[in-house]
């Protein structure tokens, strides 16, 4: 099944999303498949736990689908997709009971990076300063607010433009530029209360 | 993004390009297909707040209005000098006034470098140019020292040799002084033109703005006659044609008449220009190589970001942004570019170097401009 999929041309969101809003199963398979890893490595950044990740991924395409009729089409389908994932990710942090301070120790951000790095490279002591990079950026982004984070993720883990993180957040791209500066720089000062500054490289 | 707020290399590494969580691939089909099943089995409603802009809190001294990019960036070319001007008009905070004078000037440059040209209308460097008619002289009228003073506000040529115009003023002073002169302690020459009387004032060449230089080179000045004419001119003759230096000829600037209704011969003087098209200080500016230290940076990517759509279509499908780094020579062509991240090394580097150097800037005086930008699939 998945090999059929990728020999099928490709067809644009819209393309999909029209179909599947006339009932077309295949195209809203297509939808998912194209972007579920995005969506989970936002949920991931932003609830920091695999199994709730997994949760609102699924669960924001399954109400992308129900809401098919209210999507209006002024905006290209993935951003109002990354809209829902993320209010979905600021539902489940808000209705936590307790307050995550840092990553545990199976943090998906920290995991999924070390596998990819396991995979590449494979020195021990390496794999150790890799762990602590890796570690130690996570800390640094969960320093962050809300706001400042979920705007650096989109922008600068997720590599979208500053008019599409806009239009996700609903605000102007002016102040999009201006968090991703601000929180780049408290990023950088955290960083640098801990030993990593770019001189010490 | 500034370089102030850049991050250790292997942390700005981590974060432009983190790895989705690793799982097999088949646990994504089983993941998509449950999705699937899922999103047509489920009929709740969706309710409409999450559809709605993400309820963030605004961080402290985050701009509370609609703000534009710190830099201009290509998603500028859809606001409109209008749409500038308004917000002009709403802001007073100097930051974001330097923002939107970027923007204006970004806007300026690229309706510079569209506009199209009429070549029926001339251009203001060549009405400069056009050598006017000499002006008549005849009722010269006695009031010299008002005339010169005007010709030292409004002659362009006063204005193009820029510390000269103390000099002329100097001369002229003293030209008035000799005529008194002549006229207080030689009252019998009557109406005797003055200029034969008025002994020239030497002055250095420095009079056109240059160093002094040895006295081969300088130059006899003495006031000339003026006309009560609106245009101001400040008759030029050679008063020693005699004189054997080509490259540093001995001006004169006769002095005016006191006598009312003489008839004078026109002055056969022309614009400084006229007379002397090679001499470098008075080429008109537009002609001097008059342009500007560097590009704005606005400028740059505009002009980058008209070649943008070639250099997006080169990375479709690729999983990150590229950087590109684009360096323009002082022609405002492009000289090179660099790439880095996932471009790098692959087909779509030439691709995008081909596409980008398709850039066009106007030309500038610095060696050579550089823009980094990204580019996203």
């Amino acid at each position: 099944m998945y090999l059929a999929h990728k020999r099928m041309p490709q067809r644009t969101d819209r393309e999909l999303v029209d179909a599947a809003r006339e009932g077309d199963a295949e195209a809203f398979g297509t939808f998912v498949r194209r972007h579920q890893k995005r969506i989970y490595r936002l949920a991931a950044h932003m609830l920091r736990d695999a199994a709730e990740a997994e949760d609102v991924t699924q669960d924001a395409f399954v109400r992308a689908y129900r809401a098919l009729d209210r999507f209006d089409g002024r905006s290209e389908p993935f951003t109002w997709l990354y809209r829902i994932a993320v209010n979905l990710s600021l539902n489940t942090i808000r209705s936590r009971k307790t307050r995550r301070t840092g990553p545990s120790v199976d943090d998906p951000r920290v995991e999924g990076a070390m596998v990819e790095t396991r995979v590449t490279i494979g020195n021990p002591a390496e794999l150790t300063s890799d762990r602590q990079v890796a570690r130690m950026l996570a800390e640094g982004l969960d320093s962050l607010s809300e706001t400042l984070r979920v705007t650096l993720i989109l922008v600068t883990v997720d590599g979208l433009s500053h008019g599409e993180a806009a239009e996700i957040l609903g605000c102007p791209e002016g102040t999009i530029a201006w968090r991703v500066h601000e929180a780049r720089k408290k990023l950088q000062t955290f960083l640098e209360k801990r030993g990593h500054t770019r001189e010490a490289e | 993004m500034s370089d102030d707020a850049k991050l250790p290399d292997p942390m700005e590494a981590l974060l432009s390009a983190w790895p989705v969580a690793h799982r097999p691939e088949l646990d994504w089909e089983a993941f998509a297909d449950a999705t699937v099943t899922h999103a047509f089995a489920d009929d709740h409603p969706v309710a409409d707040d999450l559809l709605e802009a993400p309820p963030l809190d605004p961080e402290e001294g985050e701009p509370s209005k609609p703000r534009l990019a710190a830099v201009p960036s290509v998603d500028d070319d859809e606001l409109s000098l209008t749409d500038i001007a308004k917000a002009s008009l709403e802001d007073d905070d100097p930051e974001e006034a330097r923002e939107l004078a970027q923007l204006a000037f970004s806007h300026a440059h690229r309706e510079r470098v569209s506009r199209p040209s009429y070549p029926d209308v001339p251009r203001t460097s060549e009405i400069r140019a056009t050598p006017r008619p000499p002006v008549p002289v005849e009722n010269a009228a006695p009031q010299a020292e008002v005339v010169s003073l005007e010709s030292h506000q409004s002659s362009p040529a006063s204005r193009r040799t820029g510390g000269g115009g103390r000099w002329g003023l100097a001369v002229a002073v003293l030209g008035i002084a000799a005529a008194a002169a002549i006229v207080v302690f030689r009252p019998s020459q009557g109406s005797a033109p003055a200029t034969a009387a008025a002994p020239p004032i030497t002055i250095p060449a420095e009079t056109k703005g240059e160093p002094a230089k040895a006295s081969p080179g300088e130059q006899e000045v003495a006031m000339a006659p003026q006309s009560n004419v609106a245009a101001p001119s400040l008759t030029v003759e050679e008063l020693k044609p005699e004189a054997p230096s080509a490259a540093a000829p001995k001006l004169a600037l006769t002095a005016a008449k006191p006598a009312a209704a003489a008839p004078t011969p026109p002055a056969t003087a022309a614009a400084p220009e006229q007379e002397e098209p090679d001499d470098p200080r008075l080429v008109p500016a537009s002609q001097a190589g008059n342009v500007p230290l560097e590009p704005s940076t606005g400028a740059a990517l505009a002009a980058v970001g008209r070649v943008m759509g070639g250099a997006k279509a080169c990375v479709a499908g690729h999983s990150g942004p590229s950087n590109a780094t684009i360096t323009f020579g002082s022609d405002g062509k492009v000289q090179s570019v660099g790439i880095s991240g996932p471009a790098a090394g692959t087909a779509a580097e030439s691709c995008i170097r081909n596409a980008l150097s398709g850039a066009r800037v106007a030309p500038f005086a610095k060696p050579a401009f550089t823009v980094r930008v990204p580019i996203r699939p």
